[in-house]
């Protein structure tokens, strides 16, 4: 088996020393604030956090009224650089869709701080080679297909 | 009717780039058999093999007409491998934009650690903040929702 789907990327730059946003990144009071659903009646619980290589985090919350769980290990911590971590989520309506993997790059850029994730739906290393391109091309041509022939 | 196997089981047929190209290509038009193999570099049994795993993915359905095979694309199989990536895609968007809601707000009014001069706007926790993108449809992670992919009009 080679790679799975491609991973996601999402990239930030905050307005912040690294420090800071690797703090608000791991400290289970400030982490609640910021992760998972924020509207009003949202809740999102850290029930445990252990940041060290092998160590479990378990995430718990609601969002518009139905309880979510994600749990894992962290595989890496250099603090404040770089985090790596297991990832199982599950939901109410959500079936386990298996283990995947979060990379979370923290880079100094002029005093801001860029935060890249990558999530990749596997979380072997080979989830994380570069079919990338390839892939996304095949995605898009296959998204357009299923879109027009649902039209139909 | 999604349970995690079939989701594996998608990944798993969508992991080698042979059988994506057999997607595309079935995603243009049905093809038979011999069709399909005949611009692959790659003999009729392998061809076979790629197709047989597609099948078990519920990717491709065939049906046989006189002594050829007839395959075609199934999109709706693709919907839950779209559906995890504009789940976590729209997770991660919604949490990056709180973090930064959040960071703007607790930054220390001492701010020489800060080099930004933009001045806080809203006291209060990022809870209180005003969303940057008011249109935008409530689904951070786990959505609730029949989110879909762009372009998928269903």
């Amino acid at each position: 088996m080679t790679d799975k789907l491609p991973p996601i990327h999402v990239t930030r730059t905050f307005e912040a020393p690294r420090d800071a946003v690797f703090r608000a990144f791991t400290d289970p009071s400030a982490i609640p604030l910021w992760l998972g659903g924020q509207r009003p009646g949202d809740t999102t619980r850290v029930v445990e956090l252990d940041l060290q290589k092998g160590g479990r985090y378990v995430f718990q919350g609601t969002i518009q009224g139905k309880a979510w769980e994600i749990h894992g290990t962290y595989r890496e911590v250099a603090i404040p650089e770089k985090l790596v971590y297991t990832w199982m989520d599950s939901s109410d309506g959500h079936p386990p869709s298996g283990e995947s993997l979060v990379t979370v790059e923290f880079r100094e850029i002029g005093g801001h701080t860029e935060v890249k994730v990558t999530h990749a739906n596997d979380a072997t290393d080979s989830a994380r080679r570069s079919h990338e391109k390839g892939w996304s091309e095949c995605f898009d041509a296959l998204a357009r297909v299923v879109a027009e022939r649902r039209q139909e | 009717m999604v349970n995690s196997s079939s989701l594996d089981a998608t990944f798993s047929a969508l992991s080698d780039p042979s059988r994506r190209a057999i997607l595309a290509r079935l995603a243009r038009s049905e093809q038979t058999v011999g069709e399909l193999a005949r611009p692959l570099p790659m003999s009729l049994p392998a061809v076979s093999k790629h197709i047989r795993i597609l099948e078990n993915a519920g990717l491709v359905a065939t049906r046989k007409e006189g002594r050829s095979r007839h395959l075609r694309l199934v999109p709706r199989a693709l919907a839950p491998a779209q559906d995890w990536i504009a789940r976590h895609t729209a997770f991660w968007e919604d949490s990056l934009d709180a973090l930064g809601r959040y960071l703007h707000a607790t930054r220390p009014p001492d701010s020489e650690a800060f080099l930004s001069t933009r001045p806080v706007k809203s006291p209060g926790t990022s809870r209180d903040a005003p969303r940057p993108r008011a249109a935008r449809k409530n689904v951070p992670f786990p959505s609730t929702s029949n989110r879909r992919t762009k372009g998928d009009s269903r």
